[in-house]
């Protein structure tokens, strides 16, 4: 006990090494204190860990922030024998995620059971919205022909054509006569490019009361929520060096609040 | 009334329900993941309007009033479909993501939705949860250091137990020789939980009512594992704790739900964790609990827990479902006693 009372806190970047986010966010954090740890996810099952009395400790110094930057279907257990590769990593996975709700802990994204073990797929989180009065855009499930409808697959979060009548209902596809018109990058509850529209607003509050403080969302024509991608790779450089801004003050506790 | 049966058939808990069902003289509709598209189809939108095939049998899914659903791990594919690892890994996620969807668009009683009681899958972040909700939890702490498992263990009056952190099924242990090599060779974060000493009671919740099983004469500490000795009896349970277990459970989006308690001398109850998918047949056959029975009657009677549900069911699957009703005035039934 005494010897974490007395460590300094510390912010953890939880991130694959090419995670071009997390770099941008590492860059900034560099010339900051307090210090910053940098993970690789992939070994996050060998690094000491302690969750107790609503804190977590990353090897002995009291988590404050963490970007994380991790997908459910990440293997954490690497230095593991293969075997022990899938505990090692559901384990692991079982403990940050609640670290990554704790109040002590400022998480993004803190995602909660519901979307983590959901896999993240864009399904979810649209339930999410539509949960909480966000217009989304239609959708069917099941057996369908393949007529003018596009394909949602689950797993991804790129559409595709109608796979035919015996796939459809086979797997129980998604399908939409909607198109996504416009994605916006939202972080900390602001759009990037749209920070005033109404619905962006909206549904980044929604977003965040759900731990999701970093996202891209996908609308319609309609302004309908066609698709949420909860852990965006791809960014422009103005998004890219607005999330990193916003980011590194929430991390640090810089943001207005 | 049509009652479907979704995911694994051979779930013993599933085929149960089914028979009690047509006990009751309901129609039950088979729908085994692995014959989906086969033997059954679907096409359902987002008001929970659409169709269900079942061999040649075509059904609104207005006509369906309840699912009861048990989801295989390990689900099968089409008979004669040969899919090399990778595309049957992902021929596998699909549908089941694409079940997932279906179950949450349905609008009759889903017991119980997939997305509801998530939180079992990681045990601190659900101790948390239930503490927060006013329950008494043992103390407890997630580490992989050595020296923070000494320190834990030695405040803990009678000792310590220590199980998975994950939803992987584990047996509970009291704290041994084992865990301490482990922790020295390095061992990804363990939860370790002061030991409670006193009798094993699991509470199932249906809806709004609440079946108290006592667990007694097991040896050791995890009865499920150590039966040997066991005896199941139905108990009473304290009205106000049940109707926090019904209370903590709606606002999970479960109808059924089963609470693991160990119960001081003192009549002090703890609460160990909640799981969301209980098999609940061992605590109905020995103890006489009618949790089966109340399982159809929460489809009859509509219910539907808070969260993702009640939310988004439009006025009309409301008043047919009387789910204002069900879900704002909880009538917690008091357990048999012994």
């Amino acid at each position: 006990m005494e010897l974490h009372s007395k460590a300094s806190s510390v912010i953890a970047v939880v991130a694959a090494q090419a995670d071009p986010l997390a770099w941008a966010v590492t860059q900034r954090l560099n010339a900051t204190e307090p210090p910053y740890l940098a993970i690789d996810p992939r070994s996050l099952a060998s690094r000491e860990v302690t969750l107790s009395d609503g804190k977590f400790y990353v090897e002995g110094r009291e988590l404050s922030s963490v970007l994380w930057r991790v997908h459910p279907t990440t293997g954490l257990g690497a230095g593991y024998r293969e075997e022990d590769q899938l505990f090692a990593t559901q384990e692991t996975a079982a403990t940050w995620l609640c670290a990554l709700r704790l109040p002590s802990v400022r998480a993004i994204n803190a995602y909660s059971p519901t979307i983590w073990y959901g896999d993240f797929h864009w399904a979810q989180a649209r339930l999410l919205l539509q949960a909480d009065g966000i217009c989304v855009s239609p959708l069917r499930y099941g057996e369908s022909d393949g007529d003018d409808a596009r394909w949602l697959p689950y797993m991804t979060l790129c559409d595709a054509p109608h796979p035919g009548r015996v796939v459809a209902k086979t797997l129980g596809i998604a399908t939409t006569d909607a198109q996504g018109c416009w994605s916006e990058l939202v972080v900390c509850g602001d759009g990037v490019r749209r920070p005033y529209a109404k619905v962006v607003r909206r549904v980044a509050a929604v977003l965040e009361r759900h731990g999701i403080r970093l996202a891209r969302v996908t609308f319609d024509a309609e302004d309908r929520v066609l698709r949420v991608d909860t852990m965006p790779l791809h960014f422009a450089p103005d998004e890219l060096d607005f999330a990193a801004d916003r980011l590194v003050a929430a991390l640090t506790h810089l943001e207005a609040p | 009334m049509n009652i479907c049966l979704l995911g694994d058939m051979e779930d013993l808990a599933a085929a149960y329900v089914g028979w009690l069902a047509r006990v009751r003289g309901h129609r039950v509709l088979q729908l085994p993941e692995g014959t989906l598209g086969a033997e059954w189809s679907y096409e359902i939108d987002d008001c929970g309007e659409g169709t269900l095939r079942v061999g040649d049998a075509r059904l609104s899914w207005r006509e369906i009033d309840g699912v009861f659903v048990r989801l295989n791990p390990q689900p099968p594919t089409p008979e004669g479909l040969t899919l090399d690892p990778a595309r049957h890994i992902a021929f596998l996620h699909e549908r089941r993501h694409g079940l997932h969807q279906l179950l949450e668009a349905i609008r009759a009683p889903v017991i119980n939705r997939p997305s509801a009681g998530r939180s079992n899958a990681s045990k601190p972040a659900q101790m948390v949860e239930l503490a927060n909700a006013g329950f008494d939890v043992p103390k407890w702490i997630v580490t992989s250091s050595p020296m923070r498992a000494r320190e834990f263990v030695a405040h803990c009056e009678h000792g310590a137990i220590y199980k998975a952190c994950s939803g992987l099924r584990s047996r509970v242990r009291k704290v041994d020789t084992s865990l301490w090599g482990r922790l020295a060779n390095g061992t990804t974060p363990t939860l370790i939980q002061e030991y409670v000493p006193g009798t094993d009671v699991r509470i199932h919740t249906v809806a709004d009512r609440a079946f108290a099983c006592e667990v007694a004469g097991a040896h050791g500490v995890d009865y499920r594992f150590e039966h040997d000795g066991a005896q199941y009896a139905p108990t009473s349970v304290p009205p106000t704790l049940a109707a926090a277990c019904c209370e903590f459970a709606r606002n999970a989006g479960l109808t059924l739900a089963g609470f693991d308690f160990r119960v001081t001398p003192d009549r002090r109850w703890w609460c160990l964790e909640m799981n969301p998918v209980p098999s609940f047949l061992s605590y109905e056959f020995t103890a006489g609990l009618p949790i089966g029975e109340a399982v159809l009657d929460a489809m009859e009677h509509g219910y539907a827990p808070r969260g993702l549900d009640t939310a988004r069911l439009p006025p009309a699957a409301v008043e047919r479902h009387d789910v204002g009703r069900a879900t704002t005035s909880t009538t917690v039934t008091g357990c048999p006693s012994p």
